[in-house]
């Protein structure tokens, strides 16, 4: 008997169209790492049998008959909390909105149905599935009530990531920074969750760009601002090769480039990913550029995220006197890029979620709203 | 241990389909295309005949399911035209105006003898 015990990785696979869940089936177990352990065709029958096979990670089609993606999601998150991965097909609009509903009831991450347009082969397509269900049935699942997230999206209060006490590893001491022009934001896995709990914390009238790089299934980041937009004060865009940065706005950094900071005037350039960078847009890319632009005029911001995209280009930002902060590890979904900045000495302030807003709005003379 | 350049089922076949996958499989996904259509068809030909918001609203998740679907069995004329047909029909189900508009109705016509066809090749 072999003496090494591989832990299987157990994923429900969740979709109305057969030709989906053969698809999906093979794809998963030609690594032998996983096991699709059941099929549910429907929303009810997902939740039916995620609760009976208590499978480590669940893939879902949001389009469902009988029981939407959504609701299924909730449930799921509100009685036997798994890691699930949803994948949708683009379609503009109104799909790319679900995708990002489904990221905030609880869903890890989201990723695009293959499509006939596809550059890669279905191959690739496999590789990129199984990469993106390693990352989720790492993540930390929590409890996730049913509802939750409407209520936050009605009445637009501050979500809560994580359960309880949620103290700073350090004092929370409000450095004086006066002249901030920026707060830039970086994240990845469960980042919309967290990038929504911190915007929504951010007045209407701040007085500082708010720059963020979210990585993310190339066309879902248009959906992402729009999601964003509707549930936070500030107004939320994708930003494009040569726009300017304005006080109060936030922009996304778009699929496809790296965002750099070009100018102390705030305007910003496109530019094609370095030979070989795994996630695009770029953390570090982003985060570097604005270190040397804006120095200690800026806030850098690294939140939960599997990798280490972001740690160096923190530590340049913190080498050029500006506050940097990491998300601390009992609130990100993934501690792994704002561990690795920690490791790097990239990070001024290690800080639960519910804790970022108030600093950057201290460290730029501002009360909380 | 398997890892990720090690793909049982999916390897490059060097066939016509650029799509990676083993002919065994290749021909598995066919066969449970060929019934998704079967299931899905009769439906959409009912876009022909003045249809009302349910019945709208079914053909939009028939050509949601049938767009993804043909892009998985390499149907890719199908599934562009099935996209369209589910891009015409969310506009139209959001839109004021009720009914069909005439270019939605064009799409989903050749959608329908794009399926026929295909169940018939």
């Amino acid at each position: 008997m072999s003496a090494a015990v591989r832990a299987v990785v157990t994923v429900v696979v969740v979709d109305d169209s057969a030709v989906q869940r053969r698809f999906m089936r093979a794809a998963i177990e030609a690594d032998g790492d996983f096991a699709v352990v059941g099929e549910a065709r429907n929303g009810r029958e997902a939740v039916s049998l995620v609760g009976r096979l208590r499978p480590r990670a669940v893939l879902m089609d949001l389009d469902l008959p009988v029981m939407s993606g959504i609701d299924a999601i909730e449930r799921i998150m509100s009685a036997s909390p798994t890691a699930i991965l949803v994948y949708s097909a683009f379609l503009a609009g109104s799909n790319n909105v679900n995708a990002l509903e489904a990221l905030a009831a609880g869903a890890v991450d989201v990723l695009a149905k293959p499509g006939p347009d596809d550059t890669g082969t279905l191959e690739d397509y496999a590789v990129a599935l199984r990469a993106k269900l390693r990352v989720a049935a790492r993540v930390r699942v929590i409890t996730h009530p049913r509802g939750r997230l409407r209520l936050q999206g009605m009445t637009g209060s501050a979500p809560s990531l994580g359960g309880g006490a949620r103290q700073p590893l350090r004092p929370n001491v409000a450095p004086d920074r006066g002249g901030v022009r920026l707060v830039a934001i970086g994240a990845s896995t469960g980042g919309p969750q967290a990038l929504l709990a911190l915007l929504a914390r951010l007045p209407g009238d701040l007085d500082q760009a708010v720059l963020v790089v979210q990585h993310m299934a190339a066309g879902f980041i248009p959906g992402l601002a729009a999601w964003l937009d509707g549930l936070v004060a500030l107004p939320v865009g994708v930003g494009a090769g040569g726009c300017r940065l304005a006080p109060g706005t936030v922009t996304l950094a778009p699929s496809g480039s790296n965002l750099l900071l070009a100018d102390d005037r705030l305007r910003v350039l496109c530019t094609p990913p370095e030979p070989g960078q795994f996630h695009v847009p770029g953390i570090d890319a982003t985060f570097s550029s604005v270190a040397a632009v804006l120095g200690d005029r800026a806030i850098g911001v690294l939140l939960t995220g599997m990798g280490r995209d972001g740690a160096a280009g923190l530590l340049q930002m913190r080498r050029r006197g500006a506050l940097t902060i990491g998300q601390d590890e009992a609130t990100s979904a993934v501690y792994g890029m704002p561990a690795a900045a920690c490791a790097l000495d990239a990070v001024e302030r290690q800080l639960a979620l519910d804790h970022i807003a108030p600093a950057v709005l201290g460290a730029v003379g501002r009360a909380l709203a | 241990m398997p890892d990720d350049q090690d793909l049982a089922g999916l390897r490059p076949t060097g066939s016509a389909q650029s799509s990676g996958l083993s002919p065994e499989l290749l021909v598995a996904l066919r066969a449970a295309f060929a019934g998704e259509v079967d299931r899905r068809l009769p439906r959409l030909r009912r876009l022909q005949q003045q249809p009302g918001p349910q019945v709208l609203e079914q053909a939009l998740r028939d050509a949601h399911s049938l767009a993804s679907s043909a892009a998985v069995v390499g149907a890719a004329d199908v599934a562009r035209c099935a996209a369209r047909v589910e891009a015409g029909l969310e506009r139209c189900l959001r839109g004021p105006a009720p009914g069909l508009p005439a270019p939605v109705a064009a799409d989903a016509e050749q959608l329908t003898a794009l399926l026929e066809r295909w169940l018939h090749a």
